[in-house]
């Protein structure tokens, strides 16, 4: 060997071992991103356009944002072709919106539950609700007020928004060119399940009942389902004297009732029963009754300045009211349309807004009707009692395994 | 049949090299000075008889019989990885178990000069100055991701959230004389050392609100630092070189700790997790709590000292020739570690506060510990002189990692202890001296699974996951004999 190749031939083996770190890496792409290559889309963003909600000068009604929890293997592509995936639609609560669930951690409980098999990959959709008064009952002929210009009503068709809408969307039917996405679900009723806390409670009940060929499956976590106190059992209008406290008003201050009582974000139940007066019972302008009018916000109110329930309101709620007797659902025979369909109510036995004694009036009613209801009873821990939402993550993992239970995987194609 | 000696060594070396699997220095120690030592695994205490004496042991210098000038430079080629694992209870908190994840790929490069010289004035000693860099680590991740309860519109994360880019250039001034008729060796060093800290990260501040404002997911708040600081440090080092006889030399040398008093820029930012819920049910207090649930990012601009440590070392070294044209060596460095001192932020200008104590709290705190092991590295190499110009070396080094469990992050990528293979020539022509050298670092998998706190500030100062690193060095020296 000549001292020409030694040196080529040390100098080659020593650059080689150098340039053997010299390949590419690429990270792994970000879950959350829908550009990802290993995990799709984990969360997913979207404004979905609705004709249903109106546009507002203060809150754009219209315009809507959806998380959507794909499971691990969903395709990169939302082609509309390939493997499809029943579908779970979860409704906030009162104050929540569209990361309510994943605030808790809906999309990492869903992948540890699929990963050992203990739920079936579903997709989880999950709507923004929120109005100024912390979100709705999920009604249409919502109308509520703008405090900030008198004379203004703000419509919106809650209802409609979620069970045509948003189902619509998620199902392309074309809805919104050129943004409109296909997404891999089954589009059949055994493979679409609703549920909701709350409000959402209320509302998912509320649309199963009215739409019976859309959901096979529907859950209720604290759901405020019970208006009327019945028997030893307080209703949502056992908390009057909670909107008085929280606003400082006593009974019978009439100048107090209608100047001072105003939602706020530290007033949860001002905010409900304003929310369910723009719900049950906005005001009619034809009308000459204003006795419980809430002028600033023009929603009736189910009671009066002395704390008592006012009649003509009240019925107007009643009428509304999943658990009353002779209400909408009962006159019509709604509760028949739940003979198909998995029902399953959960509450949590220290609910500030009473929704535990409101879920177990409603479980009484829907026996009654013949209704076979699966339900839970939460408590939390000793010292940390479970309240309106504050163990939802706790929770979430019995929910999506009932509906798992439930739901088909069957595309029926 | 001197060149196919040759021949096989190269191959065997390059062999060694390609199926090693780990490789890098203790601590954020460089992986070492100079082509030539760094080609004997750095088993050079003994012999020290090039310009990268001023590091390993300045009485080497007095056995130089000729002035030279040398100019090397080295390129490393970090390729850490980390598969993060952190969750509490089953839940992630923010960085995606995806798989492996690796930071930016850098090569770092790092040129260093030297000249020495034989009787100065008159002197009867010989004197050496270099410009070299001791302490060295640049890596740059980017490894976070908001969950769903911080990730509003108005957070936005630094672009990398785990950096650590940390250079001590070492101003080294040396000197060395022979006794007991060039037998024994005496010589010492004076460091000015310079410091450049580039280093941010993530972490996570426990929410103190108490329950129910503290329950899942907002048992902690979500915060990110960047420091940019320089400073200055002084240092000193002292060696023995002994030749017991024409075969064999003893040698060992102390460096002294340390400190880089450093001042700059530290920008802190609070991102605050967005809950209308909690928002609305907190009650008003001049603390204005419901703003930790407001989904803003607050963020502060300080000015602050940091100081760093560099930890005293000690060696020892011994050569032996069993013939004209080859040289054995072993070393053993001890370097203390646990010298190092908490990097701790003193805050000598703070701006941008909120006026809220809980939240200027949490944006003007910023504890790195530093609580490391000491260190030992086992060094051994060989030198042989093939023909009249060409000589050839090799050697292998293993090294203690430091660094304990407790505090493995990304940010310091000496993830385990590392086995060096490094391999090289010089080729002499006129007065010139060429040398190239090769270096492997192969550090096993890490397997960091319990969270932990140390200092007890209530920030975790490690981060679960498994830790991986080989690094592919090479070192290019020419140096000039007059």
């Amino acid at each position: 060997m000549t001292e020409r190749n030694i040196l080529l031939s040390a100098l080659v083996i020593i650059l080689l071992m150098f340039a053997a770190g010299c390949g590419d890496r690429e990270n792994p792409a970000d879950p959350s991103s829908p550009e990802s290559g290993l995990r799709p889309v984990l969360q997913y963003s979207r404004t979905f356009d609705t004709s249903a909600l109106p546009t507002g000068t203060w809150t754009n009604y219209r315009e809507r944002t959806l998380r959507i929890y794909t499971p691990p293997g969903y395709p990169i592509e939302y082609t509309g072709s390939g493997h499809k995936y029943p579908t779970l639609y979860l409704l906030h609560s009162l104050n929540g919106d569209e990361l309510s669930f994943l605030k808790n951690r809906i999309d990492l409980i869903a992948d540890r539950l699929i990963a050992a098999g203990e739920i079936q990959p579903m997709v989880i959709v999950m709507p923004d609700m929120y109005t100024s008064v912390g979100g709705s009952f999920y009604t249409d002929e919502w109308t509520l007020a703008n405090p900030g210009k008198p004379g203004q009503l703000q419509p919106g068709d809650f209802e409609t928004a979620i069970y045509s809408d948003m189902i619509r969307m998620m199902e392309a039917d074309a809805y919104v060119p050129p943004d409109t996405i296909a997404f891999n679900i089954i589009t059949e009723r055994a493979s679409r399940a609703i549920g909701g806390l709350g409000t959402g409670g209320y509302g998912a009940m509320r649309i199963a009942l009215k739409y019976p060929n859309l959901f096979s499956s529907v859950s209720i976590m604290n759901g405020f389902v019970s208006f009327a106190e019945t028997g030893s059992r307080n209703g949502l209008i056992s908390l009057i004297d909670s909107v008085f406290a929280e606003n400082g008003v006593t009974k019978g201050d009439i100048d107090g009732y209608f100047n001072s009582i105003d939602t706020a974000y530290n007033k949860p139940y001002t905010n409900l029963f304003v929310l369910g007066g723009a719900s049950f019972s906005p005001f009619d302008t034809t009308s000459t009754d204003t006795t419980t009018t809430i002028r600033r916000y023009q929603v009736n109110l189910p009671f009066d300045h002395n704390g008592d329930i006012y009649e003509p309101v009240w019925e107007k709620w009643l009428e509304q009211d999943l658990t009353s007797d002779n209400s909408y659902f009962d006159e019509n025979g709604l509760f028949g349309n739940l003979d198909s369909t998995e029902v399953y109510i959960e509450y949590s036995d220290n609910d500030q807004f009473f929704a535990n004694d409101q879920c177990q009036a409603f479980i009484e009613k829907l026996q009654a009707e013949g209704v076979t209801v699966e339900n839970v009873t939460y408590s939390g821990y000793v010292g940390n009692p479970a309240e309106h939402d504050n163990y939802l993550y706790n929770r979430i993992e019995e929910i999506l395994k009932f509906h798992s239970r439930n739901l088909s995987d069957d595309p029926g194609e | 049949m001197v060149l196919k000696r040759t021949a096989i060594f190269c191959i065997a070396l390059a062999l060694i090299a390609v199926f090693a699997t780990d490789l890098l220095a203790g601590g954020y120690s460089a992986l070492g000075i100079g082509a030539r030592a760094r080609g004997m695994g750095g088993a050079f205490r003994a012999v020290a008889d090039d310009w990268s004496a001023v590091y390993y042991n300045p009485a080497g210098l007095a056995k130089i019989e000729q002035s030279q000038l040398n100019w090397t430079l080295d390129l490393n080629n970090l390729r850490p990885a980390y598969d993060p694992d952190v969750s509490i209870d089953g839940y992630e908190f923010g960085y995606p178990t995806t798989g492996e994840r690796y930071p930016d790929d850098i090569i770092a490069w790092s040129p260093n000069m030297a000249g020495v010289v034989v009787g100065p004035f008159g002197l009867p000693l010989t004197a050496a100055f270099a410009i070299f860099e001791p302490f060295d680590e640049n890596v740059t991740w980017d490894l976070y991701r908001f969950l769903p309860a911080y990730d509003t519109i108005n957070s936005k994360l630094p672009e990398y959230d785990f950096i650590f880019d940390f250079d001590v250039i070492d101003f080294h001034a040396s000197f060395a004389k022979s006794f007991m008729e060039d037998r024994l060796h005496l010589g010492c060093g004076f460091s000015l050392l310079r410091g450049d800290l580039y280093t941010g990260r993530i972490y996570h501040e426990p929410n103190e609100l108490g329950y129910p404002y503290d329950i899942r997911p907002y048992e902690y708040f979500v915060t990110s630092s960047v420091s940019d600081a320089y400073g200055f440090g002084f240092g000193a080092d002292v060696g023995i070189l002994f030749d017991v006889n024409d075969k064999i030399s003893v040698g060992a040398n102390y460096r002294t700790k340390s400190t880089l008093k450093m001042d700059g820029d530290i920008i802190q930012s609070l991102y605050t997790p967005d809950s209308r819920e909690y928002q609305n049910s907190i009650p008003y207090t001049e603390e204005k709590l419901d703003t930790l649930f407001s989904g803003h990012t607050f963020t502060a601009k300080h000015e602050g000292d940091i100081e760093m440590t560099m930890p005293s070392e000690f060696g020892l070294g011994v050569s032996v020739r069993p013939s004209e044209t080859v040289t054995l060596a072993a070393d053993v460095k001890f370097t203390q570690w646990s010298e190092l001192e908490d990097l701790d932020i003193e805050y000598t200008m703070i701006n941008g506060m909120t006026g809220w104590s809980n939240i200027d709290a949490m944006l003007t705190s910023l504890s790195y510990p530093y609580q490391w092991d000491d260190a030992v590295r086992f060094s051994a190499g060989i030198e042989s002189q093939v023909k009249d110009n060409i000589i050839v070396r090799g050697g292998y080094s293993y090294d203690q990692s430091p660094v304990p469990d407790d505090q493995a992050t990304p940010l310091i990528i000496d993830t385990g202890d590392s086995h060096h293979i490094a391999g090289g020539l010089s080729y002499f022509y006129n007065k010139f001296e060429f040398a190239v050298t090769g270096e492997i670092v192969s550090m096993p998998d890490r397997d960091v699974d319990d969270l932990t706190d140390i200092n007890d500030d209530g920030i975790w100062d490690n981060l679960n996951g498994t830790y991986t690193n080989t690094s592919y060095n090479a070192s290019f020296s020419v140096t000039l004999r007059f």
